[in-house]
């Protein structure tokens, strides 16, 4: 804070004309602050006579306030004038110095100075409530910027509160002394802080960039290195010798085998075309009765389905790569395999069955034995109870007849 | 560009010519890394050099991976190069496996006169091309072997090929001459000259009847088609 507390050590009076007991040549704030002092009181007495020419001095005063001497002067002057009397106390208390001698005077003037101290105490009192609202927007100030919770700033406040009372009673105040700004040591150690902390700064930022560069190049060669690896690995291990000599006798005479094979195929698929031509103007030229008989020659031609023995399981032979003439699509798919080739006409009756043994088994053996429309099942022995079972059955008596039909008859 | 087809590229076989490749091994190759880091910013003559370095050709092999030899493609079905440029692949004798490359796209592209014109010439070829298998081993096919079949069947390097006609059906129009390999030449040859020595008279009959004999089919399909087309 910047604001003036008055020292609260021990009051000296001021004697006009007298060099005040802790006077200093260089201090000039405390001189204004007499000066001010000295205003006042002056003014008091200029108010209590109305004088104009006081006021005018005053004003005088006003302007040439800085000039000690000239006002020191003017002082004088004025108790001159104003009361003979003050002079006359101050010389009278100079020569009798009777402590027990106080006259009315005296008593009136001591009750001045009590005015005057009490004015002083105002004045201290009205400052430091100033400075304490100037505090207190202040810290309101702050307690909206920082968003604090107000019980604490309330508490704070307080404390602060009670702690400057209390303090303003007991402690000796320092006076605060000015130091230019050149000359601050708090604002050159900021800023050799500041500097520093740039400095260390920008040296992390060079560390990390230098720590960066260098992952980067132990990366990139441990890629190489791998990339190298692998490309040596894959062409000794996997990769085939594909280079060519120019007159390989043995690959002329592999290649000349190859284009034989391919002429022939185009021979042979030539011929089948023209075949095929042919075949198609025979067709034509036939009548339907001979294409008939020629298709039931085809027919009888054709490999006769092989028996599948007792229980053999059957296998599709697939839709698949039934294009490629391997020896796969010319397998005979109805031959028994594995177990199918066991006799099981040989086992009980009980193991004849699909899956014998298994969770899958099934009491069934062929769909024949389960066929119930022929003629010498257990179904079709009762022939009687047959036809009772059909009368009962809709639409099994007697004919069928048109509704209508019944309606014109009745 | 990225992944996109140039701009002013022309639709093949009535689509966007990438399509040519499904769209499964196409995000294949997009996903790959080959295609991410050699095939960027590819053009028609840089590709030359990339297709010089191939190691062998093939689909898919391993965990589904495209081959590089698949990858370039897409980038020159991407890139949609002149027919030129793609004759002149065709036509270098230096590099095998960008005469492969480019046969394999000439065959995904062209249409199919000029893919027996220009493709039937590199079965005299004999060369051997490394080709990687499902499976990621490598095995090794002959250049003559990889265009016959090219020309012949459906499914090549796990790409559908389209459709083309028969060799049969354009020698029928009378767009192509009947492929005579010069094998077949040199063969008659020496059996003619074999012949000569023991049997003149016979050997001759055989070699003129069977030339007689083309002539015949030549006639009997010209005929069958001109009924076709008049029914």
């Amino acid at each position: 804070m910047s604001h003036y507390h008055p020292p609260s050590q021990r009051q000296v009076r001021y004697w006009p004309g007298k060099v005040p007991e802790n006077y200093k040549e260089s201090d000039s704030s405390s001189e204004e602050e007499e000066a001010e002092l000295l205003l006042k009181h002056k003014k008091k007495e200029t108010i209590q006579k109305a004088n104009v020419e006081d006021l005018k001095k005053e004003i005088d005063a006003q302007a040439k306030k800085n000039d000690r001497r000239l006002r020191r002067l003017m002082e004088n002057d004025k108790n001159d004038s104003s009361s003979s009397e003050n002079e006359d106390r101050a010389s009278r208390r100079r020569r009798h110095v009777i402590p027990g001698e106080e006259s009315e005077e005296e008593k009136k003037e001591e009750s001045e100075d009590d005015d005057e101290e009490i004015m002083l105490r105002h004045q201290r009192m009205r400052e430091r409530a100033l400075a304490r609202r100037k505090e207190e927007e202040e810290e309101e100030e702050e307690e909206e910027e920082n968003e604090e919770s107000e019980e604490d700033s309330s508490e704070y406040t307080t404390d602060t509160d009670s702690d400057s009372d209390s303090e303003y009673g007991n402690r000796v105040m320092l006076k605060p002394v000015f130091v230019p700004k050149a000359q601050r040591e708090t604002i050159i150690e900021q800023e050799r802080l500041a500097k520093e902390a740039e400095e260390a700064a920008a040296r992390h930022k060079q560390l990390l960039e230098e720590k960066k560069k260098e992952s980067h190049q132990l990366v990139a060669e441990e890629v190489m290195k791998e990339i190298k690896e692998e490309k040596g690995t894959s062409v000794d291990i996997n990769m085939v010798d594909d280079t060519d000599k120019p007159d390989d006798k043995e690959e002329y005479e592999l290649w000349k085998l190859r284009e034989l094979k391919r002429i022939k195929r185009d021979k042979e698929e030539r011929e089948a075309k023209i075949l095929e031509e042919e075949e198609i103007e025979r067709r034509r030229n036939m009548t339907d009765a001979e294409i008939q008989r020629e298709k039931e020659k085809d027919q009888s031609k054709k490999a006769k389905k092989t028996k599948y023995t007792y229980l053999q399981k059957y296998y599709h032979k697939g839709a698949f790569y039934q294009d490629d003439d391997d020896d796969l699509k010319n397998r005979d798919y109805s031959m028994p395999t594995l177990e199918d080739k066991f006799d099981k006409t040989m086992l009980p009756e009980i193991m004849q069955v699909k899956k014998f043994g298994r969770a899958g088994q099934t009491k069934w053996t062929h769909l024949s034995n389960e066929d119930t429309s022929k003629r010498d099942s257990l179904w079709n022995q009762n022939k009687d109870l047959i036809n009772k079972n059909k009368s009962k059955m809709g639409g099994m008596h007697g004919g069928f007849e048109k509704p209508s039909k019944r309606r014109r008859r009745s | 560009m990225a992944n996109r087809t140039v701009s002013d590229a022309k639709n093949i076989h009535g689509t966007n010519p990438q399509y040519l490749l499904e769209k499964i091994i196409r995000s294949r190759i997009y996903e790959s890394l080959y295609w991410k880091e050699d095939c960027f910013g590819l053009t028609a003559e840089s590709l030359i050099d990339k297709a010089d370095q191939l190691p062998c050709i093939g689909g898919q092999y391993g965990n589904q991976k495209p081959t590089e030899f698949l990858c370039l493609t897409l980038k020159l079905l991407q890139l949609q190069p002149e027919k030129e440029i793609i004759i002149d692949f065709i036509r270098n004798e230096d590099s095998k496996y960008l005469r492969a490359l480019g046969a394999f796209y000439f065959r995904l592209i062209g249409d199919s006169l000029e893919i027996y014109k220009y493709l039937e010439p590199l079965l005299y070829d004999f060369r051997k091309l490394r080709r990687r298998l499902p499976d990621g081993a490598y095995d090794i096919i002959h250049m003559d072997e990889f265009i016959d079949s090219l020309l012949r069947d459906e499914r090549v390097c796990d790409t559908i090929l389209p459709r083309i006609l028969k060799r049969q059906v354009l020698e029928d129009n009378e767009e192509l001459e009947p492929r005579v390999s010069f094998l077949e030449d040199e063969l008659e040859q020496e059996a003619l000259a074999a012949a000569k020595k023991e049997k003149k008279d016979r050997s001759r009959s055989r070699s003129s009847s069977r030339v007689s004999c083309y002539r015949n089919i030549k006639t009997i399909n010209i005929y069958f088609y001109k009924c076709i087309i008049n029914n």
